[in-house]
């Protein structure tokens, strides 16, 4: 079944159909989720209410991308959880000591040696790291945007802002990131550093 | 001037800074594209920073799609609508509003449906009131008459014939007139029958009509027959006296200052035309309960508003 009879059958309350839509997408949604989040259990929270909110409100479903329209009840789920978070606040450190979880694609060895794996793994970790330390807005745009390959037009229907927003959020996360990565340039690896070209161009 | 190709420079240079984002994932449109070209090819700083966020981009892209740890999907039980607490509040929130709503509307009902004027025909209340006014005052008058005179002894009745007024003071005057009228009265009745002093002569013996009672020596002396005959044919009414007009007897001074103030009623036809009442207290009351309504009903809708926000959020 494609997605639209999926979406359908779900309306009329088959929960196997959206179990289906479920399998479909919950790799992105946790993704989006941890990337926002930092921590893997309240990242597996927010999916996990996302997908419940979903479930219910697909009556509310009025056609267009159910991509972006699930994207937007997990960013808000997301939230959620972070305003939660500041009113009962946790210690700063534990942003920092991220535990990357594990891929969706295992290791390729036709596309990537173990060691350039292990490398990608790294350089995920820093990321993570340095996309924490930004603010809850420029990172939920930065991780729609660059980790999801979100539209800036998606991006604004999840967010429920203007396309103009999406632009200016990006524009500053971006700077905030580029500026930490490169003070700590010395830990990437030659390949992902920006003096190489070979970084430029991969 | 070079400051201000300086300034205008700068600006230009800011605007361009913030498009490069835009213009790296190809959201501008083909104009602002052309015009940040142009300035890149003008601006090394632009182009490096072009260049950095390239680079940022290349990087954060690589970072790879993670696996779920768990499986997230839905059962019926879990995906049953859970009552949170916004979702109890809107529930009675809505209720309430729909209640005050339904309540609002009956006040302003009965205050629009309820009649101002009185029907045709019916007296006013204004008007009953003044002719209820002159018989109170009446009443009061006379009842202030009996208690600062005092009691009227007997008057005789030799000086009633003689026509003498007895001596009076003023507030006992209109007393003594209204006795002196009785008095008058009564006589006149007594005038009209013949007075009986003693038995008829033909039936009774002179000696017998005087028999004294109990046995005793005659109490009263014998009249003659002819005497008792002749006087009962000889008497006469008592002249009457002439009827006394009693004078208006004047009010004491704080009652003749009222009489003054308040001129004597005169009794005026009834209103035939409806007549518009003043606004009844109770009406007042109403008003005040359709204000406290309304503000309810506002703060009620306000609330749900928010209320909704939130579940829909």
């Amino acid at each position: 079944m494609d997605e639209k009879a999926l979406i359908a059958a779900a309306r009329q309350g088959d929960t196997t159909a959206f179990n289906h839509l479920v399998l479909q997408y919950q790799d992105m949604a946790y993704t989006v989720a941890y990337r926002i989040m930092s921590d893997p259990h309240a990242a597996a929270d927010a999916t996990q209410e996302a997908f419940i909110s979903a479930y219910q409100g697909l009556p509310r479903f009025r056609g267009g991308s159910f991509k972006a329209w699930l994207m937007r009840i997990v960013t808000n789920a997301c939230y959620d959880e972070l305003r939660r978070r500041k009113r009962h606040p946790q210690s700063s450190l534990d942003a920092l000591h991220v535990e990357e979880p594990m891929p969706a694609s295992p290791l390729n060895p036709s596309v990537e040696s173990p060691e350039e794996y292990a490398e990608r793994q790294e350089l995920s970790r820093l990321l993570q790291v340095g996309i924490a330390l930004l603010p809850d807005d420029q990172r939920v745009v930065l991780v729609l945007s660059d980790v999801q390959g979100f539209s800036y037009q998606e991006i604004a229907e999840a967010m429920g802002v203007p396309r103009g927003t999406v632009k200016s959020r990006l524009h500053r996360a971006r700077a905030r990131l580029r500026d930490y990565l490169q003070d700590r340039e010395e830990l990437l690896r030659a390949r992902y550093r920006l003096a190489s070209r070979a970084s430029m161009q991969g | 001037m070079w400051k201000w190709l300086k300034r205008v420079f700068a600006s230009e240079h800011q605007w361009a800074a913030q498009q490069l984002s835009a213009y790296l994932d190809g959201e501008l449109s083909p104009p602002h594209r052309a015009h940040i070209e142009a300035h890149l090819k003008e601006c090394q700083t632009c182009a490096e920073e072009l260049r950095t966020l390239h680079w940022t981009v290349n990087l954060t892209a690589q970072m790879p799609m993670l696996k779920a740890p768990r499986s997230f999907l839905v059962t019926e039980a879990i995906a049953q609508p859970r009552r949170t607490p916004f979702s109890v509040a809107y529930v009675y929130l809505r209720s309430a509003t729909v209640a005050v709503a339904a309540l609002l509307l009956v006040v302003l009902a009965s205050d629009f449906l309820l009649p101002y004027t009185l029907p045709p025909g019916m007296p006013t209340p204004q008007i009953a009131m003044r002719k209820a006014v002159p018989v109170v005052e009446e009443v009061q008058v006379e009842e202030e008459v009996e208690k600062l005179a005092p009691p009227m002894p007997p008057v005789p009745r030799e000086a009633q014939a003689a026509g003498k007024r007895p001596v009076a003071t003023p507030t006992r005057e209109e007393e003594a007139a209204k006795k002196i009228e009785a008095a008058q009265v009564s006589e006149e009745k007594m005038a009209q029958e013949p007075m009986i002093l003693v038995a008829p002569p033909a039936e009774q013996s002179p000696d017998r009509a005087l028999a004294p009672r109990g046995g005793g020596a005659a109490t009263e002396q014998e009249i003659p027959a002819e005497k008792r005959v002749v006087a009962s044919a000889v008497v006469t009414p008592t002249p009457t006296l002439p009827p006394v007009v009693p004078t208006p007897t004047p009010l004491p001074p704080h009652r003749a200052v009222e009489a003054e103030v308040a001129p004597s009623p005169q009794p005026t036809p009834l209103l035939t035309e409806p007549a518009v009442l003043p606004s009844p207290p109770w009406r007042s009351a109403l008003r005040l309960t359709e204000m406290g309504l309304g503000l309810l009903m506002i703060l009620l809708v306000g609330s749900t508003l928010i209320i909704r926000a939130h579940r829909s959020a």
